[in-house]
């Protein structure tokens, strides 16, 4: 099943199993080579860049592959070029075509010079009719709380296998309950686009670990600067985006400022040099709370379990307490990650932030 | 005073009356027009960094048609707006041919008057723009009288028809014949066909409806031949010399040296495979417009041509792109101060010691499609601000990086601009203008927090953040500030005048509405009148009375 699923190259269940690595690694591992950089807040929302010296050129993003549809959930991709195209995990394509949107539901690798298809694919925009006709169109990445779904069925070749979850999703906004994720995209276009409009990916950027509410949600690596800026939008919009507006929706007002954004202190502010000082202050206070919860994560075991193999590249899920996702690795090297936080850790975490009892 | 002047001041007066009677619809207008002259000074419906092109065109069209629909005598009126960009006229004469008068409603101008302004904006417009925009009415049919009349004066009017012609020969066509019809186009050019002679009286009857009553009684001849050249007649014996100059050149590359650029490029394409480009940039090297002698200097340079471009003839942005594209060099740097002096000269405020904060971050490289338009932009104002300290002027930069190689700042980072602004406070500045597109990250809000302290320390010098990019989430410019500093749209250095007149609204909309109005109908009159007397067209003698009339007082920031 999984040969068909993913290519010829794929590994059955048991054969899986054997290969799941004996050693764990750790979170950190998934880093290495990357340095974090100044952290940019704004809102519910953080990002603490990562920066990397080696741009490993080898790799480009799915925007420059021609992409089409051919029967529901057969989401097919044509690399013309002479890199080879990592489609990053949960990539989607909303069109303004009359045309069934289209998910991936895994990553995949697309070699130079090929075509591929993947029928495992989802369709995202229920009552929508038409194929997606074959072109360079503008990528997205699924709203951040549909890719556990997702995730879990990533093996499964049903068209409309995301519906109830869309479904669900809109229906948490008071939008119609319907497996349209452009009825969400548009009824949030403008806060969406502000999301966009207020984070900046930095020169030499090969990732980003993300908070929301002051707690990572997220942890994305590309290959190189250029694939992450390619790939940026579409996580800061339709993934993380999506997830502030909701985080946002869910709390009061007063209460939407998370404890990792510190004010500058309103006392002993008397002269400019004390103004000066109380902004480093909070500036290097900030940091250090922003940091000290992601240290917290570094040590945590991951296990990862190898889902396909194309051109020597190795398609990973990946599994932890905390993290679900997906990495694509060459040998040692971690070419590409994409990694959220589970359903279960959230649980969990707001057990844990629930008051103690009092009487 | 002439009586249309009369009839104009009692239509002023009505309008100051209905706004002082209701504050909120002086408000309202207010509102609306400040949100319009944020849009009209900076967009270019073009992608910006963070805003796609079609979000940008949205949240342009949008703030149109809500002055539009305001009154659109007044959004007529934004036409004379010193600093209106060619983008905001050229929407401006869409809109406004595209909305028929309502004979039930009153507004501020009469159609008369409107007509003018109509005209006069025509006359602004490159003619690159005013083609794409009767070729969009084409597309979107719009196709009333007014349309057709402005679109045959435009064209048919023109002393540069022959170059047109020449050069914008697909466009004119599209352009006349939606004008005309097609019926029409076809009945002109069979007529046109024929030797002057040999044309029946009913045709020359014709021929002086459609086209020549449009011209000079000596220019029909001329007139006659390029209508007729557009539609595919190329005499071989043309009297205008450059549609011979264009006939020859199919056979002599040389005979096309009276040719623009890219005719004569588009020539040897396709009639002289075998010569090169170089060989007519060279020929064609003394026809070259402004825009092409800086755009092209790369080609020349490679081409071994030496192409004259005279520094002072662009505006500063322009310059600062230059230097980004080419490096700067001493002579860049010396028209830059000129221009930067000169700019100072027409600057609304006066200040001794000038504090400036320039905003690098790398969303102010702008989008792709206008690549460093942003930072350019905001460098010459910085340069301008500089020359009109009277005292003394401090630059902080936030965030950017130095190339090496071209020696510019180019915008790189996250936006941090907290730490910038105290620094320049120590300096003890009496004016303070933050350049920047109003995102900030690290964190967001914190230079508002900043400016919050600094006024609790008793630091009240006023702040205004000056901002170069469109938002189009934000439908106007993006405050990094919105309840402590004012934010005000720029699009150069030199055309500073719009921005404050936003800051004039903002403070006594009542007062300033009409003001604006009277000052922008007297401006659009006068200009139309000047330019007459430049294109040595006659003046009537009312006319000649209004143009050397005295200026109506000038309206200053502190007014």
């Amino acid at each position: 099943m999984l040969k068909k699923l993913f290519g010829k190259n794929a590994k059955t269940t048991d054969e899986q199993a054997q290969s799941s690595k004996a050693s764990e690694p750790t979170l950190a591992a998934l880093l290495h080579g990357l340095k974090p950089g100044r952290m940019q807040s704004v809102g519910v929302m953080q990002v603490i860049p990562l920066l990397g010296e080696i741009d490993d050129d080898r790799f480009a993003a799915p925007d420059k592959a021609r992409v089409w549809t051919e029967g529901y959930g057969n989401l097919n991709f044509e690399n013309k070029g002479e890199q080879t195209v990592l489609v990053p995990c949960h990539t989607g394509y909303i069109v303004e075509e009359a045309a069934q949107d289209h998910a991936m539901a895994h990553a995949a690798v697309i070699p130079p010079k090929k075509k591929e298809g993947f029928k495992t694919a989802m369709c995202i925009q229920q009552t929508q009719g038409g194929y997606i006709s074959s072109g360079e169109h503008k990528m997205m990445i699924l709203p951040y709380a549909l890719r556990e779904s997702a995730h879990e069925k990533r093996q499964v070749e049903t068209f409309n296998k995301l519906w109830s979850d869309i479904s669900a999703w809109n229906k948490r906004f008071g939008l119609s309950e319907m497996g349209n994720l452009v009825l969400f995209t548009k009824h949030f276009q403008k806060q969406l686009d502000e999301f966009v409009a207020e984070f900046e990916c930095l020169p030499k950027q090969q990732g980003a670990i993300i908070l929301i509410g002051g707690e990572v949600v997220g942890i994305e690596r590309a290959p190189s600067s250029d694939f992450f800026k390619s790939v940026w939008s579409a996580l800061i919009r339709e993934c993380y985006g999506s997830e502030a507006i909701a985080y946002s929706q869910s709390m009061d007002k007063d209460a939407i400022i998370p404890g990792t954004r510190v004010p500058l202190r309103q006392e002993g502010i008397r002269s400019l040099d004390d103004l000066a000082q109380a902004l480093e202050e909070a500036e290097a206070k900030e940091e250090e709370i922003a940091r000290a919860e992601v240290r917290r994560l570094l040590d945590l075991p991951i296990q990862t379990t190898q889902e396909s193999t194309t051109q020597g590249l190795d398609i990973e899920t990946l599994q932890s307490e905390t993290f679900l996702g997906q990495l694509i690795r060459d040998k040692e090297r971690v070419c590409y990650a994409s990694l959220f936080l589970s359903k279960q850790a959230r649980r969990r975490q707001a057990w844990k932030d629930a008051p103690s009892f009092s009487i | 005073m002439t009586e249309a002047l009369q009839l104009r001041n009692q239509s002023m007066q009505r309008f100051q009356q209905a706004l002082e009677s209701s504050v909120e619809q002086a408000q309202k207008t207010a509102n609306t027009l400040e949100q319009y002259l944020d849009i009209a000074a900076i967009s270019t419906g073009r992608a910006s960094f963070y805003n796609t092109q079609e979000e940008q065109v949205a949240a342009e069209s949008n703030a149109h048609a809500t002055l539009l629909a305001v009154d659109r005598g007044i959004y007529a009126l934004m036409a004379g707006l010193p600093g209106a960009s060619d983008r905001s006229l050229q929407q401006i004469l869409q809109h406004l041919l595209d909305a028929p008068r309502q004979a039930e409603q009153s507004y501020l101008l009469s159609e008369d008057e409107e007509a003018t302004v109509l005209a006069w904006i025509c006359e602004q417009l490159p003619i690159t723009r005013l083609l794409k925009l009767f070729v969009s009415m084409r597309q979107a049919r719009v196709n009333n009288a007014r349309a057709r009349k402005l679109i045959l004066r435009s064209i048919l009017g023109s002393h540069r028809l022959p170059l047109w012609c020449t050069r914008y020969r697909k466009k004119l066509r599209l352009a006349l014949s939606h004008a005309w019809g097609q019926r029409m186009t076809s009945i002109l050019c069979a007529i046109l066909k024929k030797p002057e002679d040999a044309r029946e009286k009913h045709e020359k009857r014709i021929l002086q409806q459609q086209v020549l009553r449009f011209a000079p009684a000596h220019k029909a001849a001329s007139l006659c031949e390029c209508v007729s050249f557009l539609f595919g007649n190329e005499a071989e014996d043309a009297k205008e010399p450059l549609l011979r100059s264009y006939h020859e050149a199919k056979s002599s590359l040389e005979a096309g040296r009276l040719l623009p650029y890219e005719t004569l490029e588009g020539l040897r394409s396709t009639y002289h495979k075998d010569r090169t480009s170089a060989e007519v940039l060279e020929l064609t090297k003394k026809q070259l417009t402004d825009g092409q002698k800086i755009g092209l200097q790369r080609k020349a340079e490679e081409s071994q041509v030496t192409v004259e471009m005279d520094p002072l003839r662009y505006d500063a942005t322009r310059l600062y792109l230059y230097a980004y594209a080419r490096g700067m060099t001493q002579e860049i740097r010396k028209a830059l101060k000129q221009k930067a002096q000169e700019a100072a000269g027409l600057f609304p405020i006066q200040a001794d010691r000038v504090g400036i904060l320039v905003d690098a971050s790398a969303s102010m490289a702008g989008h792709d499609s206008q690549a460093l338009r942003p930072i350019a932009t905001s460098l010459a104002v910085c340069d301008m601000l500089q020359e009109a300290a009277r005292i003394e002027a401090f630059v902080e930069i936030a965030g950017g990086r130095v190339d090496e190689q071209t020696q510019m700042l180019l915008p790189e980072g996250e936006s941090s601009l907290a730490m910038g602004l105290i620094r320049l406070l120590k300096k003890g500045p009496d004016t303070l203008f933050i350049l920047s597109d109003g995102y900030e990250n690290a964190p967001a809000g914190r230079l508002a927090e900043v400016i919050e302290q600094a006024r609790k320390l008793g630091l009240k010098m006023p702040i205004y953040q000056l901002s170069p990019v469109v938002a189009a989430e934000s439908a106007g410019v993006r405050s990094l500030a919105p309840t402590q500093i004012a934010t005000l749209p720029i699009n150069a250095a030199h055309q500073m005048g719009l921005p404050f007149f936003k800051a004039m609204l903002q403070q006594e909309p009542q007062k300033a509405l009409p003001l604006l109005c009277t000052e922008l109908w007297c401006g659009l009159q006068k200009k139309q009148l000047a330019q007459k007397k430049r294109t040595n067209k006659p003046l009537a003698s009312s006319e000649t009375a209004e143009l050397n009339a005295p200026q109506p007082p000038a309206m200053s920031a502190a007014s």
